[in-house]
């Protein structure tokens, strides 16, 4: 399998008063061709600018200050703003997290569609018009070839997303990147719409990047899964081994805050404590002072640490060398259950 | 769409109605336009009577305003009592130049504040922006009164690039025009970089962007087509003023239109023509106010003619 999206320890920091504080902090993860690969984590933790970092849309005050990111072997960060536009809508697009407000409401949703695929291709106007209606067609929208001519504030928000995944794979991108994209949505609505994103994965086999703070978006739609949590990545692993056997207590953490109908639990646990923001980082291990297992080693900060062939964990729990780390293994999995 | 013009066609009628009151009323506690006529001279109180029974101003005040009220509906808005020319003929004749004036100063207006206004935005927080906001502040500080006296002596006077007054041309309405629409490209501008940054931040712009547009394409085709809307209302609602504005524009550069010709029948006391005059100006703003509510509804597919969004 190819690796369609490398991402390496991706560094994105804010200017604040001519101070730099870095939002995201060496991440590294990649996406396989035709994979899904969730980001998930609690909300502040990074998601969307590593995101948005990706497509090259950060936010003004925010940058890229370190890091590689390469698509289909090309290295991004060194592409000139023209020629990174154009990879936008053509090699990768991107999907939000509120439909209601991300298409142009003086627009058709036609032109809206029609617009990109004459961004990047040298289709007419009348062929971009068929192109726009079979996307929509695709997508599952009724009266296709009315809605073609309708404004956005003329759909529901279900549909105007459908829409938004219509005109994002318009052009056949190979990664497309899902910022929440059902978040805003009814429950019912969601479990179509993430139904409809599998089928279109499967027929154009492309990559996707999940990002939610859902793990029943994760469970249902991702192979392998990033968790982050205060712009760094804490865990990775395939969606088996997270559900399974989740390694850092983090991880555990928001696994346990399921609810979960097999397992007879008097209360949902939740972690205690709050997701620390960029001004009062803790030094060493980001999430020592929220955690139940924190002991001296957590005031250095830990490395990525192989658990197994498939996951990884920052946490010094999984220390190979430490003779302490099997009583530790032990006790996090005692602490789960107390 | 048939039914919100007519609902909008009665309204603006009964503002005219209350406008004709205002303007009937208040010329009459001006002075007695007799005693004016025969300013130079000692007349006898006969001569003064007939005249008045001539003009119709024996009758009383409400009867006046009837009989007023009954020509307007036919639009006669009856003869100059200097020089007995048919007054809707006169103001027909004037308001050519006036609107014209009026349209140069909008044009003025938004050819300075559309750019300056989207740059300040797209820049904001840097010396564009900064200098943007300087001209802003300073486009609204200068009295168009003043401001015309400077162009005219400036680029009539010293630097003999352009006239000064009358109307034989396109090159007279520059000045003209220039002075009238600085204070509106003023505040312009701020509503343009205030209703861009409110439009830059929404999501349908990151989406363009993800869509891999030129950014002139986001900013031009999609941010500001949304930032016209509150725009264009309030042009229309200001158009008022500025048609305020050009009787003094008027004034400073001999400009023939209908404010001079105000101006020069209130110096008169000839009431026809100040009535007939005004009620035409006001008659323009209500249309334009229409006209932009109109516009309105096609410019923003959320608005549907008939009220409300839906
Ligand atoms: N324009 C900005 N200026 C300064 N800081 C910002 C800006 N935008 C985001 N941040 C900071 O970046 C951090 C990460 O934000 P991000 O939006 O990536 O979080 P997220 O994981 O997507 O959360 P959510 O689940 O709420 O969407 C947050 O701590 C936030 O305060
Ligand atoms: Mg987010």
């Amino acid at each position: 399998m190819s690796k369609v999206l490398d991402v390496k320890d991706l560094e994105v920091s804010v200017k604040i008063d001519n101070e730099r504080r870095n939002i995201v902090n060496k991440v590294s993860f990649s996406v396989n061709e035709g994979e899904t690969l969730g980001i998930v984590g609690e909300s502040g933790c990074g998601k969307s600018m590593t995101s948005l970092s990706i497509m090259d849309l950060l936010p003004q005050a925010l940058s890229v200050t370190g890091g590689s990111l390469t698509l289909n072997g090309e290295e991004l960060t060194k592409l000139s703003k023209n020629a990174y536009r154009k990879k936008r809508g053509k090699e990768m697009a991107m999907i939000f997290q509120e439909p209601m407000t991300s298409l142009n409401p003086v627009y058709t949703i036609g032109f809206q569609i029609v617009e990109l695929v004459r961004n990047h291709t040298k289709k007419s106007k009348k062929e971009a018009y068929d192109r726009a209606l079979h996307m929509l067609k695709l997508v599952g929208i009724p009266r296709a070839d009315q809605v073609l001519h309708e404004y956005p504030h003329q759909l529901s928000g279900g549909m105007r997303q459908r829409v938004m995944i219509a005109m994002a794979l318009s052009c056949n991108p190979g990664l497309l990147i899902a910022d929440e994209p059902t978040t805003a949505l009814d429950v019912t609505i969601q479990a179509q719409i993430l139904r409809l994103m599998q089928s279109l994965q499967d027929e154009m086999n492309m990559s996707i990047v999940m990002i939610t703070h859902d793990l029943g978006v994760v469970a249902e739609t991702c192979d392998r899964v990033i968790v982050m949590y205060a712009g760094e990545v804490v865990e990775e692993a395939t969606v088996e081994e997270l559900f399974e056997s989740p390694k850092h207590p983090y991880t555990k953490g928001l696994v346990a805050s399921v609810p979960n109908m097999d397992k007879d639990e008097e209360y949902l646990s939740s972690i205690s404590g709050t997701v620390p923001t960029p001004e009062q980082m803790p030094t060493g291990c980001r999430f020592a002072p929220r955690c139940k297992h924190a002991f001296e080693a957590c005031h250095q900060t830990p490395p990525l640490f192989d658990v197994n062939e498939q996951s990884k964990s920052r946490c010094w729990l999984y220390h190979e060398e430490a003779s302490n780390v099997q009583e530790g293994r032990k006790e996090v999995g005692a602490g789960n259950h107390s | 769409m048939l039914q919100f013009i007519i609902r909008r066609l009665l309204h603006s009628i009964l503002v005219l109605l209350a406008i004709s009151v205002i303007i009937f009323f208040s010329i009459r506690l001006t002075g007695d336009p007799v005693t004016v006529m025969f300013a130079a001279g000692e007349p006898s109180p006969e001569a003064i009577e007939s005249v008045r029974e001539n003009l119709g101003l024996d009758e009383p005040l409400p009867v006046q305003y009837l009989v007023f009220l009954k020509n307007l509906a036919t639009f006669d808005l009856g003869e100059s009592f200097r020089t007995g020319l048919p007054v809707t003929e006169m103001v027909v004749d004037k308001m050519g130049a006036t609107l014209l004036l009026a349209f140069g100063g909008v044009f003025v207006a938004m050819l300075i504040a559309f750019p300056v206004g989207i740059l300040s935005a797209v820049k904001r927080g840097t010396a564009v922006d900064f200098f943007g906001r300087i001209f802003s502040l300073i486009g609204i500080s200068f009295p168009n009164f003043w401001l015309g006296i400077m162009l005219i002596l400036i680029f009539s006077v010293n630097l003999q690039w352009l006239p000064a007054s009358g109307y034989d041309g396109i090159e007279y309405l520059i000045l003209p025009s220039i002075a009238l629409g600085m204070i509106l490209s003023g505040i312009l501008a701020r509503l343009v970089r205030s209703s861009m940054l409110e439009n830059l931040s929404q999501q349908y712009v990151s989406t363009a962007r993800s869509k891999g547009l030129k950014e002139w394409v986001v900013i031009m085709r999609h941010t500001f087509r949304n930032a016209l809307i509150p725009t264009i209302t309030f042009l229309g609602i200001q158009f008022g003023s500025l048609l305020g504005g050009t009787v003094i524009i008027e004034q400073v550069f001999s400009w023939p239109g209908v404010g001079r010709m105000i101006i020069d029948a209130i110096n008169q006391r000839d009431y026809p023509v100040i009535q007939g005059g005004v009620i035409m100006l006001a008659m323009i703003m209500v249309l334009v106010n229409l006209l932009v509510d109109i516009s309105y509804s096609l410019i923003d597919p959320r608005i549907k003619a008939g009220g409300g969004s839906s």
